[in-house]
């Protein structure tokens, strides 16, 4: 992967740089590592060029640079401050996951929320995911054990060999498989051999794509 | 001054003492796993034109005694999982991922060999578990790593995990297994 190098000569650049990375402000930085807010306005506009080490360990420790990086003597390495983050989902029950209810039971708001680390890519929209718990799914063995919490987007369409869960009308079931595009037709299929896969019939329904699987949980 | 050569002995025979213990602790074990359980090794796999199936060849370690076995029968002996070194885990999961879409090796010797040359592999519990697996596209698939014991979590793409033969030996032989199943087209470009 190759990583942009940019090289910031003076401390107060790169603490600007740092910050405007990072999304955050001076006050919350300041709240944040104990240092007046004063002083990082007067870091960040050049009025102090040598600050005390105290305040620079401790800003180098929150953008997580080396003091060098931070006085400007080595350079910068793009980081990804906003490419990973912690976001709040709401975990649903399975039964919770039938197309018609998904909606409503997710007004309701009566839900306990999961915390996961999400990819901040420009097509993963973290209002539309929700967060359930896996109880026994053979036909997906190995990827989908009892005790996984699946974490699924129901705003993107599906690709093909994704994994989706989808709404079954003729017996008013949710599944979870492995989705199979072949032009117009969509075949649900399952890991496991034993278990028949599934040509999607018209009044069936995707719900959702499987974006991340998280295991050993409870 | 005998007392303080005797007890200058005393700490360096119990230093000598908890070493020996050690060691022999690791030897007993591998020595127990290996008379607990016929522990089994993949000698190679191919694809029968006959059945349109992978067969896998499976030996008993340190044994002439070798069987054959459809590949897709693993799902319902998940047990023989649990007697084959991770690494094997992972190839087998690989070859039923050739089977699930349909591509074809003809003979994997060369493939098994490729993986077991940097390593003997061994049974061994497992050091390291799957936390989380990010589906994206194929080429861009993820893997959160966690260290048994500790809160040490790391994160990889899925393609350069299973190119290190090392890592995936520190993985208990069902999430080996998962990863080969992922990422079969990895080692198939190989």
């Amino acid at each position: 992967m190759a990583e942009a190098q940019v090289l910031y000569p003076t401390i107060s650049s790169v603490l600007s740089y740092l910050i405007r990375e990072a999304g955050i402000s001076e006050s919350e930085l300041a709240n944040q590592i104990n240092i007046r807010r004063a002083t990082i306005n007067r870091i960040r506009s050049g009025k102090i060029t040598d600050p005390k080490s105290s305040t620079l360990t401790a800003i180098a420790k929150y953008f997580n640079v080396s003091v060098d990086q931070l006085l400007g003597y080595t350079p910068l390495i793009k980081t990804n401050h906003r490419s990973h983050s912690s976001i709040q989902v709401p975990v649903l029950k399975w039964e919770d996951m039938h197309a018609p209810a998904l909606s409503s039971a997710i007004k309701a708001n009566d839900y306990t929320t999961f915390e996961i680390e999400i990819n901040r890519e420009p097509d993963v929209n973290s209002n539309s995911l929700v967060a359930v718990k896996v109880n026994s799914c053979e036909a997906m063995w190995p990827y989908f054990g009892e005790e996984s919490i699946i974490i699924v987007d129901y705003s993107i369409q599906p690709k093909n060999k994704n994994f989706v869960l989808a709404y079954i009308s003729e017996t008013n079931e949710v599944i979870l498989r492995q989705i199979l595009i072949d032009g117009k037709s969509k075949v649900l299929s399952p890991l496991h051999s034993d278990f028949s896969s599934r040509e999607m019939k018209k009044e069936d329904k995707i719900i959702g794509v499987v974006i991340h699987v998280k295991r050993d949980l409870w | 001054m005998l007392k303080e050569i005797y007890g200058n002995n005393q700490v360096q025979s119990d230093v000598l003492h908890d070493f020996i213990n050690f060691c022999t602790s690791g030897i007993m074990f591998i020595r127990r796993c290996l008379a607990d359980k016929k522990l089994l090794v993949l000698d190679d796999f191919y694809y029968c034109n006959r059945h349109k199936n992978y067969i896998l060849n499976l030996r008993v370690r340190n044994k002439h005694e070798a069987f054959k076995l459809n590949v897709q029968d693993i799902y319902s002996k998940k047990y023989l999982l649990k007697l084959v070194s991770s690494l094997d885990a992972y190839l087998i999961g690989v070859v039923l991922g050739l089977l699930q879409n349909e591509i074809i090796v003809e003979n994997g010797t060369s493939i098994v060999n490729y993986y077991k040359y940097f390593n003997d592999p061994i049974v061994m519990p497992a050091l390291i578990k799957i936390d989380t697996l990010m589906f994206a596209d194929s080429d861009n698939d993820y893997i959160i790593l966690k260290h048994n014991n500790s809160k040490f979590t790391k994160k990889l793409p899925l393609i350069d995990f299973s190119k290190n033969p090392s890592l995936l030996l520190g993985l208990s032989s069902t999430d080996a297994f998962a990863v080969g199943l992922k990422s079969f087209d990895s080692i198939h470009a190989a």
